[in-house]
């Protein structure tokens, strides 16, 4: 299957590299951000509001924090993404070939590109499940533990340690578990 | 002679130290928020009018104890309190009979002995307790940390099941 040194490779090819591929595209990289910047934001009207704290006063912690934490959530997601999409793609191929196959029955024509359809529609098929439940189980992660961390363990705690202490150890534990390659 | 003039003296010094026609007028205060406490203050501020202008010391039945009532140097306001466990504070009205000395000392002997006193007390305060609030029922964090263990929870079996 490997191509030839200096001939272009095949469509399907390209999408077997796109799948295994951990670089994300444009728009999904935006989604993540996007995302990772309004949950790291949540916390901070959860201080300002229940734990009232004077956000003027501590505004550089709270920018500071919020896009530390942005950053690393975006790390997890992208890497919890990566290790689902595989394991989604196996699972919904079955749909999909039924599906593909179910739509060009009629067409002769395109059958012959109907494997590729099949790939690419699977491919974004796990790409879109991927994501979106990458996003749900590292946000629900990491408010968990911001909840437990600031209102449980660091209750007593000054604005500083609480805040950063919590928000850094939900991310920094996000980003770490997403890493692992066992799960 | 004059032994039986001081005798007859302070006789009459003695009768005239008991209140006559006693009036009161009395102020009470408890708490209304017990969140920070370990105890529910009672406190009866009063002033005693008595007919012949006396000022005497009083002694206050608190729950079966006799205690002595606190008075301004001026003798014009008295002050009575007491305190008891939140828990077992009961709300209501607290009836404190005042007694002067020789009711003190007659109930006090009275108690001593176990009989049943029938001393009639010279005046009676209420301090009325209504309640105080002891802090929200229902913690909203608990709630919180409990939904989103929950939805994490869900997330996870979800994930575990994926990648079964």
């Amino acid at each position: 299957m490997a191509p030839k040194a200096g001939s272009k490779m095949t469509r399907e090819e390209e999408l077997l590299l796109e799948g295994f591929n951990k670089n994300v595209s444009t728009k999904s990289s935006a989604l993540f951000y996007g995302n990772a910047f309004i949950v790291s934001a949540i916390p901070v009207w959860l201080y300002w509001r229940v734990h009232t704290v004077d956000v003027a006063a501590y505004a550089i912690m709270f920018v500071i924090g919020t896009l530390v934490s942005t950053w690393l959530l975006a790390f997890a997601y992208k890497n919890t993404k990566h290790v689902l999409k595989h394991k989604l793609a196996i699972k919904r191929e079955a749909a999909v070939t039924k599906e593909i196959t179910k739509k060009l029955a009629d067409d002769k024509k395109i059958s012959k590109k109907k494997d590729e359809r099949i790939l690419w529609k699977k491919n974004e098929v796990a790409e879109y499940e991927a994501t979106t439940f990458s996003i749900f189980y590292n946000n629900s992660l990491f408010l968990a533990i911001v909840i437990f961390a600031s209102f449980y363990v660091l209750n007593g705690a000054s604005p500083t340690v609480n805040y950063g202490l919590s928000i850094g150890s939900a991310s920094g534990l996000i980003a770490l578990l997403s890493t692992g390659t066992k799960s | 002679m004059l032994r039986f003039v001081a005798a007859a003296a302070l006789l009459v010094a003695s009768a005239s130290a008991a209140c006559t026609n006693p009036s009161v007028q009395a102020s009470s205060y408890t708490p209304a928020d017990s969140q920070v406490l370990a105890a529910i203050p009672f406190i009866a501020e009063f002033t005693l009018s008595c007919g012949n202008g006396e000022k005497p010391a009083l002694y206050a039945d608190i729950e079966g104890s006799l205690v002595p009532v606190t008075q301004s140097v001026d003798g014009a306001k008295y002050q009575v309190s007491w305190v008891k466990d939140v828990k077992k504070a009961k709300t209501g009205d607290y009836s404190v009979a005042l007694y002067d000395s020789d009711g003190y000392t007659t109930l006090r002997r009275a108690r001593e002995n176990g009989e049943a006193a029938n001393v009639a007390p010279l005046v009676t305060v209420v301090v009325s307790y209504p309640g105080s609030y002891s802090g929200p029922v229902f913690n909203s964090e608990h709630f919180a940390l409990g939904l989103s263990a929950l939805v994490f929870y869900l997330a996870f079996s979800s994930k575990s099941a994926l990648l079964a």
